[in-house]
C-alpha cells in the first residue's frame, strides 16, 4: 500500500487552521519532496484518505467535526487504515494529551510549535519504519507514559 | 424567560460562597452547643428528680436546688425565645426544640410542689440560694446565649427579659410566702442584686461575644478570601494552559514561515517569498492581538478611574466598531447587518469605550453564527432598574439614580448559549465547552472586556439566550443617557 509518489511518499495532512496547514504542507512539499494533499477537518481527511491512500497522515487535535484524536482512531479502527503511520500534532503540552495521543493510534505525538526540518524528518521517519519496529516502538511509548502520568 | 442577569455573576458567586460560609459555621457552632445545652439541662433535670424524691440530701440543700432549678429552666427557655424574637434564625429550632420542654418539664412540678407548701420559698433563709442560684443560672445562660448571639442587641434583649422575669419572681415569692414576709426589710436587695449581676454578665459578654464574634468574621473572611484564591488559581490554571495552547498555534506558523524561506529562498519565487512573509506577519498579528487582549485585562480596573465622559452617537460608535471588526471573525463572508437605532441616539460615555464593547460584541456575533446569517442592532430608551450601578468609580460617590437608561442590543443568530452556562461567559477567560472545542479563534477576554468596560461608564451589560440553535443570543448594554436626554425626558413627563 505504500506507493510511493513521485520523488517521495503521498502524506495527507489534516489541519483546521489555514496557516498552519499551508506551513506544514508547503515544509513536507518543499524539504521532503512529498507529494502532499490537505483536508480541512476530520471528515474530510477521512475522505481524503480514502481517495489517496497516502503513506502517512499529519493530524492536528483541535479541530470542528471530528477531532484529531477520534479521526486517529477512525483510520487505526478500518482493515484498509490500520498499517498506516500517524503523526499527531498538537498544541496540547500535558502528559495526559500526549497519553491520549498515541492511544488514539498515533506513532508520533509532536506538540507546537514544530520546525519545518522536525516535522519533516519525523514524517520520513515514520514512513520508513517498519511494521514490526512501529508495533515495538508503540508498546514502549505507552510504557514509557503510562509509567510516568507526569500529574 | 430570559438567561439570568450575567454581568453580577462573580459577585453573585461571592455572595454564595460567603453565605454557605456562614450557613456552615452556624451549624457547626450549633452543633457544639446542642450538646452542651442538652447536658446542661439533663443535669438540671436529673438533681431536681434526685431532689424531689428527696431521700438525698437535707431539707436546706434541697430547698436552694429546687428553687434555683426552677430558675434555669425557665431562664433557658425565656433566653431562647429572647434570642429568637432577638435575631431571627440565630436561635435553631433544634436548639429550641431542646431548651423549652426541659424548661416546661423543669418548672411545672417545682411550681406545684411550690404551690402544695413545700417549695424552696419556705425556706428560713433562701437569700443566699436565691442570689447565688440566680447568679450561677444567669452566668451559664447567658454564655450560651452570648455564643448563640452574633449581634449585641440580641444581648441587651435578652438581659432584658432576664432582669423582667428575676423581678417578677422574686417580687411575687415575696409577697406570697412566710419566708418572704420575713424578709422583705431586704427586698430591695434581694431583687436588685440579680438585676445588676445580670447586666454585669451581660457587660463581660458584651466584650467576650465581640471578640468572639470579630474573631470568628475574621476566620470567615480568611476561608472566603481562601476560597476566591483557589477558585482564581484554578482560572488561572485553566487559563495558562488555554494560553499556551493559543500561543503554540500562532508562534509555530511565524517560526515556521521564517525557518521555511530561510531554507527554501534560492529555490522559490517572489510571489512564493511574498505569500511566505505574509503568514508569517499575520501569524505576528495575532500574537499581538492575542497579547494586548491580556493586558487589557490587566489595565482595566486603572483605566476605569481616568474616563471622561461625553455624549456618544451611537450610530457613529457603531459605525467605527464595524470597521475594526476582523473580517476573519466573519468568515469573510458578506452578511446583512440590520440596524435599528433612532436618529440622534446618543449615550453619555467614552466614544472609544463603546466602540471597544461593540467590535466585541459584533465580532462575537459574527463569530458564533454561521455565515450569511444576518446581525440585529437596535436602541431604546428604558427605565432603570433598581439596582442599576451607577457611577461610583468615576465620581467615587454614589450618582443620583438615573430614571432611564440607553439600552443597546445586539442580537446574532447562531447556535445559541445555554442558559446555565450564560453567567459564566462575563468572567475572565471563560470560553463555552463548546467553543473551546471548535475551530473558532477566542481568548475568553472579550466579553469580560465589555463588562469592565460597562461597569467603568456606569452600564451594565447581560446576555439573553434559549441555547436553541438558529435563534441565536441578544446582548444588552445598558449606558446612561446624556444628561440633556435624561433631563428632557424628565421635563416631559411631567
Amino acid at each position: 500500500m505504500s506507493t510511493p509518489s513521485g520523488t517521495g511518499y503521498t502524506v495527507l495532512v489534516v489541519d483546521d487552521n489555514p496557516d498552519l496547514l499551508v506551513l506544514v504542507a508547503e515544509s513536507l512539499r518543499k524539504l521532503g519532496r512529498f507529494t502532499v494533499v490537505t483536508a480541512q477537518d476530520g471528515i474530510q481527511g477521512l475522505e481524503r484518505f480514502f481517495e489517496v491512500r497516502p503513506d502517512c497522515v499529519v493530524i492536528d487535535v483541535k479541530m470542528p467535526g471530528l477531532d484529531g484524536y477520534q479521526l486517529a482512531r477512525a483510520l487505526r479502527g478500518d482493515p484498509a487504515s490500520r498499517a498506516t503511520p500517524l503523526v499527531i500534532l498538537s498544541a496540547l503540552v500535558q502528559e495526559r494529551d500526549r497519553l491520549a495521543g498515541l492511544l488514539s493510534g498515533g506513532d508520533e505525538y509532536l506538540v507546537k510549535p514544530v520546525s519545518p526540518l522536525d516535522l519533516v524528518h519525523t514524517v520520513t521517519r515514520v514512513i520508513e519504519r517498519g511494521e514490526e519496529e512501529r508495533r515495538r516502538r508503540m508498546l514502549m511509548l505507552l510504557d514509557d507514559a503510562s509509567a510516568d502520568p507526569g500529574e | 424567560m430570559g438567561a439570568p442577569l450575567a454581568s453580577s455573576s462573580a459577585a453573585a458567586s461571592e455572595r454564595e460562597i460567603y453565605r454557605d460560609y456562614e450557613r456552615n459555621r452556624r451549624l457547626q457552632l450549633a452543633r457544639i452547643l446542642l450538646p452542651v445545652l442538652a447536658l446542661i439541662q439533663f443535669g438540671v433535670v436529673l438533681v431536681s428528680v434526685l431532689f424531689l424524691l428527696g431521700t438525698h440530701l437535707t431539707a436546706m440543700v434541697e430547698q436552694i436546688f429546687t428553687f434555683n432549678t426552677a430558675l434555669v429552666g425557665v431562664d433557658a427557655a425565656l433566653h431562647a425565645l429572647g434570642m429568637r424574637f432577638a435575631r431571627r434564625g440565630q436561635v435553631t429550632p433544634a436548639t429550641l426544640s431542646v431548651i423549652i420542654p426541659v424548661g416546661i418539664t423543669v418548672v411545672v412540678p417545682i411550681l406545684v410542689w411550690d404551690l402544695a407548701g413545700q417549695g424552696a420559698l419556705g425556706a428560713t433563709n433562701p437569700i443566699l440560694s436565691i442570689t447565688v442560684g440566680e447568679m450561677v443560672g444567669t452566668f451559664v445562660l447567658i454564655v450560651l446565649a452570648g455564643l448563640l448571639a452574633t449581634d449585641q442587641r440580641a444581648l441587651v434583649a435578652t438581659t432584658l427579659l432576664m432582669n423582667v422575669f428575676s423581678i417578677f419572681i422574686l417580687t411575687s415569692a415575696l409577697q406570697s410566702s412566710n419566708a418572704g414576709n420575713a424578709l422583705r426589710d431586704q427586698a430591695f436587695l434581694l431583687v436588685s442584686f440579680p438585676v445588676f449581676v445580670q447586666w454585669a454578665v451581660a457587660g463581660i459578654l458584651f466584650a467576650a461575644a465581640g471578640t468572639n464574634l470579630r474573631t470568628l468574621r475574621e476566620l470567615g473572611d480568611v476561608r472566603v478570601a481562601y476560597e476566591r484564591a483557589r477558585q482564581l488559581d484554578q482560572l488561572k490554571d485553566q487559563f495558562i494552559s488555554h494560553v499556551n495552547h493559543e500561543l503554540r498555534s500562532p508562534v509555530m506558523a511565524l517560526q515556521g514561515h521564517v525557518e521555511l524561506l530561510l531554507l527554501t529562498q534560492d529555490t522559490l519565487a517572489p510571489e512564493e517569498r511574498h505569500a511566505y512573509l505574509e503568514r508569517a506577519k499575520r501569524a505576528g498579528d495575532d500574537l499581538v492581538a492575542l497579547v494586548t487582549s491580556i493586558l487589557a485585562t490587566r489595565t482595566i480596573g486603572q483605566d476605569a478611574e481616568r474616563v471622561a465622559l461625553e455624549a456618544v452617537a451611537v450610530v457613529e460608535a457603531l459605525k467605527s466598531a464595524l470597521a475594526l471588526v476582523d473580517p476573519r471573525d466573519g468568515r469573510q463572508v458578506e452578511r446583512e447587518l440590520r440596524v435599528s437605532i433612532p436618529s440622534g441616539f446618543e449615550v453619555w460615555a467614552e466614544p472609544v469605550r463603546v466602540r471597544q464593547i461593540l467590535t466585541n460584541l459584533l465580532s462575537n456575533a459574527v463569530k458564533y453564527s454561521p455565515p450569511g446569517m444576518p446581525v440585529d442592532v437596535s436602541a431604546r430608551i428604558v427605565s432603570a432598574e433598581p439596582d442599576e450601578p451607577r457611577r461610583r468609580r468615576l465620581t467615587g460617590h454614589a450618582a443620583p439614580q438615573p430614571r432611564r437608561m440607553a439600552e443597546i442590543a445586539v442580537r446574532d443568530y447562531g447556535a445559541g448559549i445555554p442558559p446555565d452556562q450564560a453567567p459564566l461567559l462575563f468572567n475572565r477567560f471563560v470560553r463555552l465547552p463548546r467553543d473551546l472545542a471548535s475551530n473558532v479563534p477566542g481568548n475568553g477576554l472579550g466579553l469580560y472586556l465589555c463588562r469592565a468596560l460597562a461597569d467603568a461608564l456606569g452600564g451594565s451589560i447581560r446576555v439573553e439566550s434559549q441555547g436553541i440553535e438558529g435563534e441565536g443570543a441578544t446582548f444588552y448594554l445598558r449606558l446612561p443617557l446624556p444628561p440633556r436626554m435624561e433631563e428632557a425626558r424628565a421635563g416631559a413627563e411631567r
